[in-house]
């Protein structure tokens, strides 16, 4: 019996191995407040301190930490592949976009950024739905196809409208292998 | 947690079938029910899987079910072709029946390959109805949907892909909400108060 579940991990779990890696992105941030004994944080500092308004890229994870609203060490902004223009095109072709080019785990990142304080948090919530419901549709056509077809790359430069299997995010990948996985199998079950 | 197409081949098992019996025996006391005493040649009621088990041991033939007919099916083809909706089907385990009865004894239903090819048919038409009608339902991004008279084998076709898609959707938007919590300014602790109310 295949597994029909998806993996547990693809909601917000501490241990789960797809969010330890997914809050590895860096977000580009400001310090706002000299920090002693810091400078390892930014690899091109020869100094041992941070000084105030050093522009560094740390993890989500630390970003979260130092952002607390009671003592804001640090001012964050989005990580670029987030940012206004990349926005504008994932609204307006979203089954196109190779997500696998912008980050390792393009979606599950976005939903750690939108928990950090950050006026951009909201935008990219919002626009989070709508990508992955158009790639989705785009997607829900070549999971049914026979497995003779030798990859839906083939098929989709027939077709042109299919979500290419490198551009999926491991999110949208995983719900693709299990839906042809489940196919497949009903259709070995249905051999008159 | 969601049946696979092996278990519902075995529920549709238990649907009842007629048989001519070619032996004589007593009333069989099962755990499951009774089998009615069998005299050679006079047709009685069984369950599927009991058929089918004497069907290979050639102890009985099989009466097929008046739905599995070549007449039968063509109408309901075309009512299924016409219809934008999806028609009540015979039996809620229509394609398991017909796929274990042409898997044991074909040669004891009437033209037995237009019948195999109606079925597909209506299973085919079935299907892109079913296909179409997910794909608008993601598209149009409705919370719930009302669909008559579809069986558990269909069903089974888009269940992982539909729940799953619908599933990352929905938390997605949960993310709108939290976003706009934390952007506001709140807390996480404030944030997951809130949210839990």
């Amino acid at each position: 019996m295949s597994s029909k579940e998806l993996k547990k991990s693809f909601s917000p779990r501490y241990f789960a191995l797809e969010d330890i890696l997914a809050s590895q992105t860096r977000v580009p941030c400001r310090t706002e407040v000299a920090m002693t004994n810091c400078g390892f944080l930014d690899p091109s500092q020869e100094t041992k301190d941070l000084a105030a308004g050093t522009q560094v890229e740390i993890p989500i994870w630390a970003a979260r930490v130092l952002s607390k609203q009671k003592r804001a060490l640090i001012s964050l902004k989005m990580p670029k592949f987030y940012g206004e223009c990349y926005r504008e095109v994932l609204t307006a072709e979203p089954a196109v976009v190779d997500l696998n080019k912008m980050g390792p785990y393009y979606y599950q990142s976005a939903l750690q950024l939108c928990a950090l304080p950050s006026e951009q948090a909201e935008k990219i919530a919002e626009v989070l739905p709508d990508i992955l419901q158009k790639r989705v549709i785009a997607m829900a056509d070549s999971y049914c196809l026979h497995r003779n077809v030798k990859s839906t790359d083939e098929v989709s430069n027939q077709l042109g409208n299919m979500l290419k299997f490198h551009h999926m995010d491991p999110l949208e990948m995983q719900i693709f292998t299990d839906s042809k996985n489940a196919s497949e199998e009903l259709d070995d079950w249905l051999r008159f | 947690m969601s049946p696979t197409p092996e278990e519902l081949e075995f529920f549709a098992g238990q649907e009842e079938l007629e048989i001519m019996p070619r032996f004589d025996c007593p009333t069989m006391w099962l755990i499951s029910g009774d089998l009615g005493p069998f005299k050679a040649g006079i047709p009685n009621k069984v369950p599927l899987w009991i058929a089918l088990h004497l069907r290979a041991q050639n102890k009985c033939k099989i009466i097929p079910p008046p739905w599995l007919s070549k007449a039968y099916l063509e109408q309901l083809k075309e009512l299924e072709i016409k219809s934008p909706l999806f028609t009540k089907m015979p039996s809620e385990h229509y394609m398991a029946m017909a796929k274990m009865i042409f898997e044991v004894c074909p040669q004891d239903i009437p033209d037995a390959d237009c019948v195999k090819l109606l079925i597909k048919d209506i299973w085919d038409s079935r299907m892109s109805k079913l296909r179409t009608a997910v794909l608008t339902f993601i598209d149009k991004g409705a919370s719930w949907a009302k669909v008559d008279n579809l069986t558990q084998l269909e069903m089974c076709s888009i269940r992982p892909f539909f729940t799953h898609s619908l599933e990352q959707l929905h938390r997605f938007r949960k993310t709108i909400q939290v976003a706009r919590l934390y952007s506001a300014g709140n807390s996480s602790e404030e944030v997951r108060r809130r949210l839990r109310m």
